[in-house]
């Protein structure tokens, strides 16, 4: 975590330096990040609200990664979630106030599960590589769940390309202390939900049986099956697990913040999840960490589009980029230096 | 542990094999040149499941194993040294401890609901004593250990729980002469306990030395087979090339 650290601050310095090519001073571009992330309370909630969604997608992309799967598809089984979640507020109305947000955050990883059932089957049974069906699949659930609300429930009082919204009952509400504290950001309950799910992923992981045989059947698939783990079962359960943590943003979103479901809302939460479970090494305590970073990067970036004339908030993406190339490096080195003890 | 008129396919391997058995208290050794079905054969004990068709009688202590999951299969009293511990015995970018409760996590101090590591940890260490693998630190990565030291700590795995039978495939790969020595002395003082050793080694030196009866394994059957008073290097390893 240490050296992942290093690498994000050796990133972002560098990154920063580039705006020098576009006639910026970089301490101020830094300044406006800053403050942009944290500068006022709904800010934070905002930054909040991202680095929420990330750290769902963040341990769904690591679960899948500790089983040896490359999770792509995160993006997919989000949507696939908050759609579930979104039908099932909008079209039953009368499911009682407590049971609701739990029934939905229920369905909704159902559902995130589910969508990511398909590409293990394919991977596990026909050889076909999970990165491609996955990345796939991010596509079709992409424009069945756009169909499924313009077609469903769509939102009788907009034009926005939206739906309906789902009945009070399934949002947190009074229960949710976060929204109180924040003022009416879009942070919420889920915060509290996602560093649950964190710290639970982290003791199944280590102290679990299965998490065990999911750790082996990633690093040495042959030995985890000659230690009698069924590899194929592992990695197809894990695989499901990470795709209802991904559905993890439903909460956050649909659940937490806007109450309906807004195409397009996610900025590509599932592909940044991947930036930060590599950052936190799929240490499930390192990704909240690495998820507030990357979230207040996303959020502080927003607001380069007004505050300077030559960058706009797409540099965020190159910031990430070249962070994200650093920490890489930085695991590198370590693993050449313990290779070079060995000989 | 019995196999008769016994054929086992996999996609580009057939085992056919008319009659191998061994018996508690002896170690029966398999020689071969490589490739001639002792990766097979222990593909066949160990993950049956991998075959496309198994025909015959394969008896695991008492058990009809052809049907068996890898799974059942580790809850018999069963100790396995890997043909490659790097591949099908360890993870070598874990540590001792990591890699010694493999094949064990489910079975080892089961009834209790998580893993016990502090438990684990002492059981772990009084075994690497035992035998002696440097350093004797269980948190030591099992990839800085020398070949040696490897293992023997596989080999303290697996006889953790002085099982039944012992297949030991190439015991002394890339180790060293003490510790080769070292694993020797540990199959026989398992068979003097009274275990069953299946041997495959593709030393006739280590096969000579250690059983009491030999068994040549050319193009997946069984070309010949030897008692300790007829052991001949000559004979054998005419046998190996095919010549009978």
């Amino acid at each position: 975590m240490k050296k992942s650290l290093i690498g994000f601050i050796i990133g972002l310095v560098l990154a920063l330096s580039l705006t020098l090519f576009a006639g910026e001073n970089p301490l101020h571009i830094a300044w406006i990040l800053m403050k942009s992330a944290f500068g006022s309370s709904y800010d934070l909630g905002l930054t909040l609200y991202y680095t929420t969604g990330l750290i769902f997608t963040g341990l769904s992309v690591s679960l899948a990664f500790s089983a040896g799967l490359f999770n792509i598809g995160a993006e997919g089984q989000l949507l696939m979630g908050s759609i579930a979640a979104a039908l099932l507020g909008v079209l039953f109305p009368h499911v009682p106030g407590f049971l609701a947000p739990i029934l939905a955050v229920l369905v909704a990883g159902l559902a995130g599960a589910l969508w990511a059932l398909i590409p293990a089957l394919l991977k596990i049974y026909r050889g076909s590589h999970e990165v491609i069906v996955t990345m796939m699949m991010n596509f079709i659930a992409s424009g069945l769940t756009s169909w499924a609300v313009l077609q469903w429930i769509p939102n009788p009082d907009s034009q926005n390309p939206e739906s309906a919204k789902i009945a009070s009952s399934y949002m947190f509400q009074d229960i949710d202390f976060v929204k109180k504290l924040l003022g009416d950001s879009p942070a919420s309950l889920a915060l509290v939900l996602a560093l649950f799910g964190a710290f639970v992923l982290w003791f199944v992981m280590k102290r679990t049986r299965w998490g065990y045989e999911v750790h082996i059947s990633g690093l040495n698939p042959s030995a985890a099956e000659r230690a009698g783990i069924d590899v194929a079962k592992i990695q197809i359960q894990a695989f499901c697990w990470a795709g209802a943590l991904a559905a993890g943003v439903a909460v956050t979103e649909v659940l937490g913040n806007s109450g309906q479901f807004r195409i397009g809302f996610s900025p590509e939460f599932g592909f940044i999840g991947i930036a930060v479970a590599l950052m936190a090494r799929n240490h499930p305590l390192g990704i909240l960490l690495s998820a507030f970073l990357m979230g207040a990067l996303h959020k502080g970036a927003s607001d380069l589009d007004f505050e300077t004339t030559t960058i706009t908030r797409d540099f965020s993406k190159i910031i990430q980029g070249v962070i994200i190339l650093f920490v890489a490096v930085q695991s590198y080195r370590i693993f050449k230096k313990r290779g070079s003890r060995v000989s | 542990m019995q196999l008769k008129e016994l054929r086992a396919e996999t996609l580009d391997f057939k085992l056919d094999i008319s009659s191998l058995e061994v018996h508690a208290g002896e170690i029966l050794g398999i020689a071969g040149v490589e490739g001639n079905g002792q990766k097979e054969l222990i593909q066949l004990l160990m993950h049956p499941k991998k075959f496309k068709k198994i025909e015959g009688h394969l008896e695991i202590l008492g058990h009809d194993t052809r049907f068996y999951s890898t799974r059942a299969l580790r809850q018999l009293s069963l100790g396995v040294f890997p043909e490659d511990r790097l591949r099908w015995g360890s993870v070598p970018s874990l540590n001792l401890l990591q890699n010694f409760i493999l094949g064990y996590q489910r079975k080892l101090l089961a009834a209790k609901k998580f893993l016990p590591w502090n438990e684990l940890f002492k059981i772990c260490a009084e075994q690497i004593k035992k035998f002696n693998v440097r350093p004797e630190s269980p948190l030591a990565l099992f990839s800085s250990l020398s070949g040696g030291n490897q293992q023997k700590l596989v080999v303290a795995r697996e006889l953790y729980l002085n099982p039944n039978l012992i297949l030991a495939s190439h015991p002394s790969r890339g180790v060293d002469i003490g510790a080769t020595e070292f694993i020797h002395q540990q199959l026989l003082d398992a068979k003097k306990g009274n275990a069953a050793i299946l041997l495959i080694s593709s030393e006739l030196d280590e096969l000579i030395k250690l059983s009491d009866r030999i068994v040549v394994l050319y193009r997946g059957r069984i070309q010949a087979e030897f008692s300790r008073s007829h052991f001949n290097e000559n004979k054998i390893g005419a046998a190996m090339g095919g010549i009978s």
